[in-house]
């Protein structure tokens, strides 16, 4: 029923408390929003309660949805700022990822049957500089890397989802990988 | 090396990020690559972007895309409750939510569904009407009215015409006699006009009629008729509006 609807259309039926039009927006968006924060947080765990949390905000203030800005844009934005909340509550309890140099704290890794136990160690090893990396990002560099990789967005996509100019979000792109080859040279992995 | 080892900027960062996600013009592509080969620093350059790009995409491959899609979970009974509590819903307004949600399918069903009855509605108030026009003029108040016959067939007798005649109001200078079948004093009316002669044999006719029993409760059947006694007698005569019919 609601297939051939545009976000937009979906919106104004969920405004008019439908509650099945909303739903169809979370069908539609929930692995793009989970793999935002995924990228974000770095955690499963973190990401699949951002996301969570970002839907109900957005169900909560549909009403506030005024239609200039695309439902992507909408969306994408309540989620950057959900998980940038779960970063500042992860500080305060002093929980964020970033300290965990050691890479002590539960990880999902799923290691390849025909890789060595050396192989493996080392893989998830660079699995964990990487996640490092990224969230060392800044915010805005973090966004655009996050939704190129994760949500395998176009760049055109990105570029009206956030409403920047193409060039910007290329370049916003290209400092943000500068920024991660720095931190992955300096921080060579130990091959056993 | 066009650019002798200094690490300038050849101006080609973000054809490079396009060329690295695969999101570049043929033109630009062929451009980028003839300038790779006559320029190491952007070679190098290319070479650490695509190193750092593959790391992420490989992190996303083994830690998130095996990952199932959280169920998430609204809890809209709450905010319905809250939105019944405080917008009070009349009849009208949810109707007008209904055809607003529906949309135009529903609209246009529910505008042809009034139209349709609206069409209904005046086909009987129409029907009703000629029921009502044809039924003010009944058998039982055509018993009421007299029927002139003539006796005399020489006497012109004015007889008003059938449609002349209201249920409720009476004939003038009438000699009441017994009530005939309607066609048949449709047709003894409509025959006898004003200063018209009857003939010998309309009186011949007038005879016969009278002399059959009269049909109080039901319309008469053509087939009762005997042709061959009352040949003068069509179909047409009882339909006969004065332009013309009699033979």
């Amino acid at each position: 029923m609601f297939i051939n609807l545009s976000d937009e259309q979906l919106v104004e039926l969920a405004v008019s408390e439908d509650s099945d039009a909303f739903g169809e927006i979370v069908r539609r968006w929930e692995r793009k929003i989970f793999a935002l924060c995924f990228g974000m947080l770095g955690r499963e765990d973190d990401a699949r309660d951002a996301a969570q949390e970002a839907f109900i905000a957005a169900y909560r203030n549909i009403g506030n949805f005024r239609g200039e800005a695309k439902v992507s844009s909408w969306l994408h934005r309540i989620a950057v700022n959900q998980c940038l909340t779960t970063k500042r509550r992860q500080k305060s309890r002093a929980e964020d990822f970033l300290d965990d140099e050691n890479g002590e704290q539960e990880r999902t890794f799923v290691a390849s049957p025909h890789l060595s136990p050396a192989k493996t160690t080392e893989k998830a090893e660079r699995m964990t500089l990487v996640r490092q990396a990224v969230g060392a990002l800044p915010s805005d560099l973090k966004q655009v890397i996050v939704m190129k990789e994760f949500e395998e967005m176009t760049f055109q996509e990105i570029s009206e989802t956030l409403e920047l100019p193409l060039s910007t979000v290329k370049s916003r792109l290209y400092t943000a990988l500068k920024h991660l080859r720095m931190k992955l040279e300096r921080t060579p992995v130990e091959v056993v | 090396m066009l650019n002798n080892g200094n690490k300038a900027n050849c101006g080609f960062e973000d054809i490079m990020v396009s060329y690295i996600y695969d999101e570049i013009a043929t033109a630009e592509r062929r451009k980028f690559e003839t300038h790779l080969v006559d320029c190491s620093v952007c070679t190098d350059e290319f070479a650490e972007i695509s190193n750092a790009r593959f790391s992420v995409f490989e992190w996303q491959k083994e830690e998130f895309t095996h990952l199932p899609t959280p169920g998430i979970v609204i809890p809209y009974a709450s905010k319905r409750r809250v939105v019944e509590e405080t917008v009070p819903v009349g009849f009208m307004a949810g109707l007008r939510g209904l055809l607003s949600s529906a949309g135009m399918p529903a609209m246009g069903a529910a505008a042809l569904l009034v139209c349709l009855g609206v069409g209904f509605a005046a086909f009987m108030f129409i029907r009703r009407s000629d029921d009502s026009f044809a039924s003010n003029v009944k058998i039982e108040d055509l018993k009421s009215t007299p029927v002139i016959t003539v006796d005399n067939p020489d006497q012109v007798v004015a007889v008003p015409q059938l449609s002349e005649i209201a249920p409720t109001v009476p004939l003038k200078n009438i000699t009441p006699v017994e009530p005939a079948s309607r066609p048949v004093k449709a047709l003894e009316q409509r025959r006898s006009r004003p200063n018209r002669q009857i003939t010998a044999e309309r009186s011949l006719v007038n005879e016969s009629i009278n002399q059959r029993a009269p049909r109080l409760d039901k319309a008469p059947v053509l087939s009762s008729y005997d042709d061959n006694v009352d040949k003068s007698l069509r179909l047409s005569d009882l339909f006969d509006d004065g332009i013309g019919g009699r033979r």
